[in-house]
């Protein structure tokens, strides 16, 4: 949306408009259409207008160069919204899947500053189709502010085979303006690495030289875009002066910089905040509700070393980083001490999640380690959940069938071995691992122990304590908000359960739509504000959710129509069975999840009915 | 002395609609188990068989994180707040 929409006035969603790009690849044309908005899906972006746009846009096969690809911002993205920085990629993707075999549309989404970036150009939506002829860098510039927005498509082969921060390093020398998109060499790879991510560049990461991109990891839209035969989107445009905040606005930033809803991302170190993610190693772990050797954790304390007071006890400094004046600062960057007692090299950037997947979950204890294959992940460009979920499969798989062993007979705790897989992983060689969970189980008739719903790996949070993930749409922590509620709420009966999934669980998917961290942990009368400030739209909280109900309802819908049974919503059979060493309820028994289905399905059903959606 | 307590917001349906409470106490284990009692559901969301905390809570006191050691050390006075958070975040 224009800056000059924003106004205090109350507007209606058929009052905005906003700029998308149709962009193909295989002719390097490029259209522009200002769009007028018909509903909030329209004005508010992200997911709400990206799961509208798809629906009649299926394909076959993912990497169909006909199949469209769809980058864009939420409302927020690009604005003074603290953390509004969002940009997503959405498709069908090659890595979600009916049974059937459809590809199924989902979203990935992160950081940096290119989305703020687009924003100065006036990109609210680009749709790729086609397939470059080479590999390709398009930049996207503008000359001056009274300047079209303009689109190149330049050659990128000097990029091809690089690690992500030498792509993105490379393009900083030669456009110092511009912000950037890329994808690693697993990207490149597509065909062999159906989890590719797309990194996201930070101002940080352009200063210090470090690695230190975001990540829109889930669901291979880097591989998608390696198929597109486009190595990296250049955003490319003078920063904008700083304009005037709304009063209103300055209290919102306030309160997600310092803000109960943020305060569990923020540092330790900053009196009140809870650590990060990072933090759920000592919260989880001590009652063995921690993800360990392919989510089966073991009785013991082998993870205590990877706790963050440990770590940094050793020669490690840990520093809280953020993206563009964001002052929740959730990164927790891992440097080398040096002789002075200060960060010295930086190591990698710890969240929880890939740090448990691509080290507890795969029995590596070893911090020393655990940095090199985060590092070694994020750099090859893949999606470390969907790396280290298969991982742990294959190490899993080779345990119980050591007659015919997969990738060279990769196992558990094996440092050495893992770092050559996931080297030759990225590098496009180990075709049967990098088709992910899924696949790979399905080809070795092994389906039993493979954590995936959907074609989508786990992240690192148990499913035996999890009845919600197959309701997902786009990644288990990211789409469907209930992997905590057992641990916190203890409760285990239907009601609860079929009330969590199709209630309040999904309601995470709204700051994708709106173009902001979910860290921000702002209330939905928050976002309201911010958006009134911001935009001059009218909206208060029933019309939010309802657009989040919506667009949740769409997405469901997108699974059916496009191959999904009821068959699809499944969890790995084990994850069913007791696991005395978890020190929770064991609830999730095989009868317990099959009446939740039947009720959250029927459920569902009503839903798009109340919904005028079918 | 008068201690204010506050709990996670997300547990006033154990605590009849509360999640803010001012309690006469001496200690850290006398509030937890007075907010307990009157609140039984409660208990089993906040404390072990051993009636320590679950080890995904920290404690505040008075704005400030308590350490484990803090926490055993902890001397109240009169009208200080303590503020239990949750520390388990994804996402
Ligand atoms: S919360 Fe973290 S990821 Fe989000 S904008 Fe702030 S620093 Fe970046």
């Amino acid at each position: 949306m224009s800056e000059d929409q924003a106004s205090v006035a109350s507007k209606s969603p058929w009052e905005f408009s906003f700029q998308r790009f149709y962009v193909d690849l295989s002719a390097a044309g490029v259209r522009a259409e200002e769009v007028a908005c018909q509903d909030y899906e329209d004005v508010f972006g992200g997911i709400a207008r990206g799961f509208k746009f798809l629906k009649d846009l299926a394909v076959e096969d993912a990497y169909d160069p006909r199949a469209t690809l769809v980058m864009n911002l939420g409302l927020l993205s690009g604005t003074d919204f603290m953390t509004g920085l969002r940009t997503y990629f959405q498709a069908y993707s090659p890595l979600k899947r009916a049974l059937s075999g459809q590809p199924s549309a989902m979203w990935s989404a992160g950081s940096g500053k290119f989305g703020t970036k687009l924003r100065y150009l006036g990109v609210d939506e680009a749709v790729f189709t086609g397939r470059c002829a080479r590999p390709s860098i398009l930049r996207i510039y503008r000359t001056g502010d009274d300047e079209a927005t303009r689109f190149e498509f330049l050659d990128g082969t000097e990029l091809a085979g690089l690690l992500v921060n030498d792509k993105i390093q490379k393009l900083h020398q030669r456009f110092p303006d511009a912000h950037f998109a890329v994808i690693g060499p697993a990207g490149e790879n597509y065909q062999t690495v159906r989890f590719a991510a797309v990194a996201l560049s930070t101002e940080n990461q352009l200063k210090s030289g470090d690695p230190k991109s975001r990540y829109c990891g889930r669901g291979g839209m880097g591989s998608l875009l390696g198929s597109k035969n486009l190595l990296a989107i250049v955003a490319d445009v003078a920063d904008q002066r700083a304009t005037k905040q709304p009063a209103e606005l300055k209290s919102i930033n306030q309160a997600v910089a310092r803000g109960e809803g943020s305060r569990r991302f923020r540092d330790q170190g900053k009196g009140d905040g809870g650590g990060g993610t990072w933090a759920n190693y000592e919260a989880l772990n001590p009652l063995h509700a921690m993800p360990e050797m392919n989510f089966v954790p073991t009785n013991g304390d082998a993870s205590v070393p990877l706790y963050r007071p440990h770590v940094e006890e050793g020669p490690y400094v840990v520093k809280d980083e953020s993206c563009f004046r964001c002052g929740i600062s959730c990164h927790k960057n891992v440097y080398d001490r040096n002789q002075e007692g200060k960060a010295g090299a930086f190591r990698a950037k710890l969240d929880y999640e890939p740090l448990n997947l691509l080290a507890s979950n795969i029995g590596i204890f070893d911090i020393e380690q655990a940095l090199e294959l985060v590092e070694q992940v994020d750099q090859l460009g893949m999606d470390s959940i969907s790396c280290g979920t298969t991982l742990s499969y294959v190490m899993e798989y080779n345990k119980r069938y050591p007659d015919k062993p997969i990738a060279d007979g990769l196992s558990y705790g094996d440092y050495a071995k893992t770092r050559e897989i996931i080297g030759r992983l990225g590098e496009g060689e180990m075709g049967e691992v990098g088709q992910g969970t899924m696949r790979l189980s399905e080809e070795l008739d092994a389906t039993s122990f493979a954590m995936h719903c959907k074609g989508v790996e786990f992240p690192a949070y148990l499913p035996q304590t999890n009845p919600g993930y197959p309701w997902a749409l786009a990644g288990g922590h990211m789409s469907m908000r209930t992997m905590f509620l057992l641990l916190l709420e203890r409760e285990t009966d239907l009601d609860y359960w079929v009330s969590a999934i199709t209630d309040k669980g999904y309601m995470t998917i709204r700051d994708d739509i709106v173009g902001i961290c979910k860290f921000a942990g702002m209330t939905h009368d928050q976002v309201c504000d911010g958006i009134q400030a911001l935009t001059g739209l009218e909206i208060d909280v029933p019309k939010l959710e309802d657009l989040i109900t919506r667009t949740f309802l769409r997405g469901y819908q997108l699974e059916r129509e496009n191959g999904f049974t009821d068959d699809d919503y499944d969890m790995p059979a084990e994850s069913h069975e007791e696991c005395p060493q978890i020190e929770l309820p064991y609830f999730n028994t095989p009868e317990f999840f099959a009446g939740l289905k039947r009720r959250v399905q029927v459920r569902l059903g009503e839903m798009l009915v109340e919904n005028d959606m079918v | 002395m008068l201690i204010h307590l506050k709990i996670p917001s997300r547990f006033s349906r154990f605590a009849h609609g509360d999640h803010e409470f001012s309690l006469h106490v001496e200690t850290m284990e006398q509030l937890l188990e007075d907010v307990c009692q009157q609140n039984p559901e409660l208990r089993s969301r906040l404390l072990n068989e051993a009636g320590s905390l679950w080890p995904y809570f920290a404690v505040l006191h008075n704005s400030q994180r308590l350490s484990c050691e803090g926490l055993s050390n902890l001397n109240l006075s009169h009208e200080d707040t303590i503020e239990i958070m949750t520390l388990v975040s994804g996402g």
